[in-house]
């Protein structure tokens, strides 16, 4: 037993050194960010005694190989993670450190439970070669086997170069502390090498760029701390894995009617509000939370509960951009449903949308390949769909957000709903062109068509065709959704035999 | 060439600066020339610093105008109103300051990106 103790003191102590730095830049341990993580004492370590083969670098090796790998349980629910540990070779990628995590993650597959990772580590052990790159391709190819069967969270607490930066990237869920993290897959040094541009760690792949800009990271949090509470929280929405059901709270809801609801809403259609506000007040209380809160803000998504049950919200933001779609809008909304959509999450979309964001450069980066993302992620998702039209539904955007016809299981209006190909004047403008060129007083006349076409935008018309389910009265929102949700939980729906779709990607 | 003090750890440098349109700046430090590019955060602030360009987030039409030059204005305040996508978009002040100038008139079409007023 003497050796066996011995032996596991040397596997979990840290150089002290090493740890006194951390300490100063605000970081934790690879050891205390899995036990501040998982619940207290649940935390099984694996493989704790692997080390690394190649001889150079028998001086350096050390138990455990740089990286920290197990099981435990957050909230009683079981996960799967892996730490890097910085301290050990700069928490560099090789052979069996590779080996630990394919490990682990294999074993998450299985059980379909979340499979967290924490990175803080150099990127590939140079030393070791083509073991250290196929060690991520082999990591990049179990993230791929194991999406969508088991939720993967990453948190980069630390650099996170080059290949490394990929294995984030094909997961679900990427949260950075701000001025901690950093994402790159060419970094300063080969930038400034190549193209002579000066840029620091921080203004190329900080949490700042990754969550505002690139929208690689959902979440950018203020410390560790909080990084690692964020991710408990995520995990209260999701599912252990793709056959389970979410985890539902217990908690006596009021399914109140709202007379504020028709107040955070401005009755006239030109002005602006936060869509945030109309969210929680049809959410339950404080239960909504928000993934790439920073990330094209013209477009919302999150999780929230109704009547207990999580949901996955996609919303348009009238205050910003006017709420129209864009490219990154688009991304955001299709990565959000398709998620959803592989873990059984009903998706509510609360549609406030005047159409696609005009111009040459939104044209020319594409936003038709990525707004038909939109387009293929809802259609082909068959968890419960609900689309609620608050005001604006038009063109395009109305087609993708809250079309009966594209799957939507039950299509809900406000009286104040406007849903028309565009904006009534434009149409006017087009479609009497010659004879408002004739007309003698060309503003009367026109605003003799306009009165005439938004009798055609009104919510009835839709209504009349049964293309609206239901028009309800604002302060009715909450309760009719609880009691729609409720109606669509037992849903099933086929989708014809295929090995897959083809992605607009 | 505009000189300014540049202090890095403990030395300090006399660095001359010179614009060269096209977002590029000449810098000359210790009698060496380099040319850079402007960031594009960078390029929403001027050379010194301390102001703050506002551009229009989208195209559209200007429908009010509520500051004029040399107005003091608070963080958050609305300084221009936008009538694009169907909506009259409220574009407000990213900081408290002084309006240096205003660039738009009511009913002036604008372009996304396009410079409505400088904040100092």
């Amino acid at each position: 037993m003497e050796e066996f103790y011995a032996k596991k003191r040397k596997a979990e102590s840290y150089d002290r050194k090493a740890i006194d730095r951390r300490r100063k830049d605000g970081k934790l341990t690879a050891r205390e960010r899995i036990e501040r993580l998982l619940d207290k004492d649940s935390f099984v370590e694996l493989d704790q005694f692997v080390q690394l083969r190649q001889p150079e670098l028998q001086e350096k090796k050390k138990y455990g190989d740089g990286v920290i790998t197990g099981y435990g349980t957050i909230d009683k629910r079981l996960v799967f993670l892996y730490a890097q540990d910085f301290t050990v070779i700069g928490g560099s990628l090789g052979e069996m450190h590779a080996q630990k995590i394919i490990k682990v993650m294999r074993l998450a597959r299985k059980q379909g439970a979340p499979f967290i990772a924490i990175n803080d580590g150099a990127g590939a052990r140079i030393q070791e070669g083509i073991s250290s790159l196929d060690g991520y391709a082999r990591i990049f190819r179990e993230n791929t086997l194991a999406s969508g069967v088991i939720p993967q969270l990453c948190l980069t607490l630390g650099p996170c170069a080059g290949g490394a930066a990929y294995s984030p990237a094909l997961m679900d869920f990427v949260f950075m502390v701000d001025r901690k993290s950093h994402m790159f897959i060419t970094g300063p040094g080969v930038i400034k090498a190549t193209t002579g541009e000066d840029v620091d760690f921080e203004a190329l792949g900080g949490a700042s760029v990754h969550s505002t800009k690139s929208g690689v990271a959902h979440f950018m949090l203020d410390d560790e701390g909080e990084c690692l509470q964020a991710v408990r929280k995520l995990l209260t929405y999701l599912p252990s894995n793709n056959l389970s059901d979410s985890p539902r709270t217990n908690i006596k809801q009021k399914i109140q009617l709202s007379e504020n609801l028709a107040n955070i809403v401005p009755k006239d259609a030109k002005k602006t509000y936060d869509i945030k506000r109309v969210i929680d007040e049809a959410c339950d209380r404080g239960s909504f939370f928000e993934v790439h809160e920073h990330f094209a803000k013209n477009v919302v998504t999150g999780f929230a509960r109704l009547d207990n049950v999580p949901v996955g919200v996609v919303a348009n933001q009238p205050s910003v951009m006017a709420g129209c779609m864009d490219i990154d809008g688009s991304d955001k909304i299709a990565r959000f449903v398709r998620f959803c959509d592989a873990f059984n999450i009903p998706i509510i979309n609360f549609v406030d949308v005047p159409g696609y964001l005009p111009g040459t450069n939104q044209e020319h980066d594409g936003i038709i390949r990525h707004g038909a993302k939109v387009l293929f992620a809802y259609a082909e998702a068959v968890v419960p769909k609900i689309a609620l039209i608050i005001r604006k539904a038009y063109g395009g955007a109305y087609v993708a957000m809250a079309s009966k016809d594209l799957g939507y299981d039950q299509v809900i209006a406000w009286p104040s709903a406007e849903i028309a190909v565009m904006g009534s004047e434009q149409a006017a403008r087009i479609i009497h062109r010659k004879e408002m060129e004739a007309a003698k007083d060309k503003s009367a006349f026109l605003k003799k068509k306009v009165k005439e076409l938004n009798k055609l935008v009104s919510p009835y018309v839709a209504a009349e065709l049964g293309k609206v389910d239901l028009v309800i009265d604002p302060k009715e929102t909450r309760q009719v959704l609880v009691r729609t949700l409720g109606m669509l939980l037992r849903k099933r729906e086929g989708r014809p035999a295929k090995k897959h779709g083809s992605v607009p990607l | 060439m505009k000189k300014v003090k540049v202090s890095v750890g403990d030395s300090e440098y006399e660095v001359g600066i010179e614009e060269l349109g096209n977002d590029e700046l000449k810098i000359i430090v210790d009698n060496e020339e380099h040319v850079v590019k402007v960031s594009e955060e960078a390029r929403n602030t001027e050379l010194s610093g301390q102001n703050k360009i506002i551009k229009a987030p989208m195209p559209g039409i200007i429908s009010q105008v509520l500051v004029n030059d040399g107005d003091q204005v608070e963080k958050g305040s609305t300084l221009i109103t936008l009538l694009a996508m169907k909506m009259e978009n409220t574009i407000t002040a990213p900081m408290a300051g002084k309006v240096k100038e205003v660039k738009v008139k009511c009913n002036d079409v604008v372009e996304a990106e396009q410079t409505l007023i400088i904040l100092e």
